[in-house]
C-alpha cells in the first residue's frame, strides 16, 4: 500500500514538472509564432508556396497603407489638416499602393521560384512600406496637424490680445501671464516645424537601403523635434482654455 | 425821374425783404436740421458704445468656439501621435519564404 503511494506520489510529480515544462515551452514560443506566419520554408521547386507568402506580405502593406489613408481623408475632413496637406500624403500612399500591385501581378504570374523570390525581395527592398513609408508617413500626417493647429493658434493671438486689453483689471493679470505663456509655446512650436520639415526629404528607400543606422537617427531626430512640437502645442491649448474659461466666467 | 427813382427804391425794399425772409427761412431749416443732428450724434454714441460690448462678446464668443475646436484638435494630434509610436520599422524584417 505505502509502495502505490509512493509510485502515485512520483507520478504526479513527474506529470507536474512535465505540464510545467510544457507550460514554458508553449509561453516562449506562441509569440514567435504568432509574429511570424509569414515565416513559413517553401520548397525549393514550390512555386505556389513562395507566391503566397509574397501575396500575405502584399497584403499587409496595402492593409496598412489603406488604413493610414483613411486617417488622412478623416483629419481633412476635420480640417485638421489642410487639403492640400492630405493630397500630398495620399499621393504618396497611392504611389506605394500602385507598386505593390505591380509587384503582385508580375509575381502572381510567376512559374519559377527563383524569380518569385526575387519579387518577394522587391518587395522589402524596393518599396520597404513597413521601414521607410508607415513611419514617415504617419509622422508626416501627425506633423501636418500639428502645422495646422499651430497656424490657428497663431491665427488668434490677435483676439486674445485683445480679450486681454478689454479685461477687468482684478484678473487682467492673470490673463497676460497665461497670454505670454501661450505666444512663448507657439513661438515655440513654429521654431521646431522647420527642423522637422527638413529631415523629410532624407527619408527615403534609396537612404534606408544605403546606411539604416543614419535613417534611424534622422527618424529618431525628426521624432525628437514633433514630440517639442506636440508639447508645445498641448501648452498652448491648455493656456488658452484657461484664458476661454476666465473670460466665460464674467 | 421821381417815379424812376421811386420804382427802384421800392425794389431795392422788396429785394432786401425778400433776401432777409430767404436767409432767416435757411436759418431756422438750418437749425432744425442740426436738433436732430445732434440728437443723432447722442444715438451715435450709444450705438459706439453698445458696438464695442458686441464686438467684446463677439470676441469672447470667437475665442471659446477656437477653444472647443482646438480641444478637439488636440485629440487628433495625440491619435496621430499614438500612431506614430505604434508605426517601428522592426516589422520589414525581410523574411523570405
Amino acid at each position: 500500500m505505502t509502495k502505490l503511494f509512493t509510485t502515485i506520489r512520483h507520478f504526479s510529480q513527474r506529470f507536474a514538472l512535465l505540464a510545467a515544462l510544457a507550460l514554458i515551452s508553449l509561453f516562449a514560443t506562441a509569440p514567435a509564432a504568432m509574429a511570424a506566419p509569414s515565416a513559413q520554408k517553401c520548397a525549393p521547386t514550390d512555386v505556389k508556396c513562395v507566391i503566397a507568402f509574397g501575396d500575405k506580405l502584399i497584403a499587409d502593406r496595402q492593409t496598412a497603407l489603406d488604413k493610414l489613408a483613411d486617417n488622412v481623408t478623416a483629419l481633412q475632413q476635420k480640417h485638421h489638416i489642410s487639403d492640400a496637406q492630405a493630397d500630398a500624403l495620399h499621393t504618396d500612399i497611392k504611389a506605394n499602393r500602385d507598386g505593390l500591385t505591380d509587384i503582385k501581378t508580375k509575381l502572381d504570374a510567376e512559374t519559377s521560384t527563383q524569380a518569385a523570390r526575387q519579387d518577394v525581395k522587391n518587395v522589402y527592398e524596393q518599396l520597404r512600406i513597413f521601414a521607410v513609408v508607415i513611419p514617415r508617413d504617419t509622422r508626416h500626417l501627425h506633423l501636418d496637424v500639428e502645422v495646422t493647429l499651430a497656424d490657428k493658434l497663431r491665427d488668434l493671438e490677435q483676439h486674445l490680445q485683445q480679450a486681454v486689453n478689454n479685461d477687468k483689471d482684478d484678473r487682467k493679470a492673470k490673463l497676460t501671464d497665461l497670454f505670454n505663456d501661450y505666444k512663448a509655446a507657439v513661438a515655440d512650436a513654429e521654431s521646431q516645424v522647420d527642423t522637422a520639415q527638413a529631415i523629410f526629404p532624407m527619408l527615403t528607400v534609396a537612404n534606408f537601403n544605403a546606411n539604416h543606422t543614419a535613417f534611424d537617427a534622422d527618424l529618431h531626430n525628426l521624432s525628437s523635434a514633433e514630440q517639442k512640437i506636440h508639447t508645445d502645442l498641448h501648452k498652448a491649448a491648455s493656456d488658452l482654455h484657461q484664458i476661454a474659461q476666465l473670460l466665460k466666467s464674467k | 425821374m421821381n417815379w424812376i427813382s421811386r420804382t427802384r427804391r421800392w425794389s431795392i425794399l422788396v429785394l432786401v425783404t425778400l433776401l432777409l425772409v430767404l436767409s432767416l427761412t435757411v436759418a431756422a431749416c438750418g437749425q432744425a436740421a442740426s436738433q436732430p443732428s445732434s440728437s443723432n450724434n447722442s444715438s451715435s454714441g450709444n450705438y459706439s458704445t453698445s458696438q464695442q460690448s458686441t464686438s467684446q462678446d463677439d470676441n469672447s464668443t470667437q475665442i471659446q468656439n477656437a477653444d472647443q475646436d482646438v480641444q478637439s484638435q488636440i485629440q487628433s494630434l495625440d491619435k496621430t501621435q499614438n500612431d506614430v509610436m505604434n508605426s517601428g520599422s522592426t516589422q520589414d524584417n525581410g523574411q523570405m519564404p
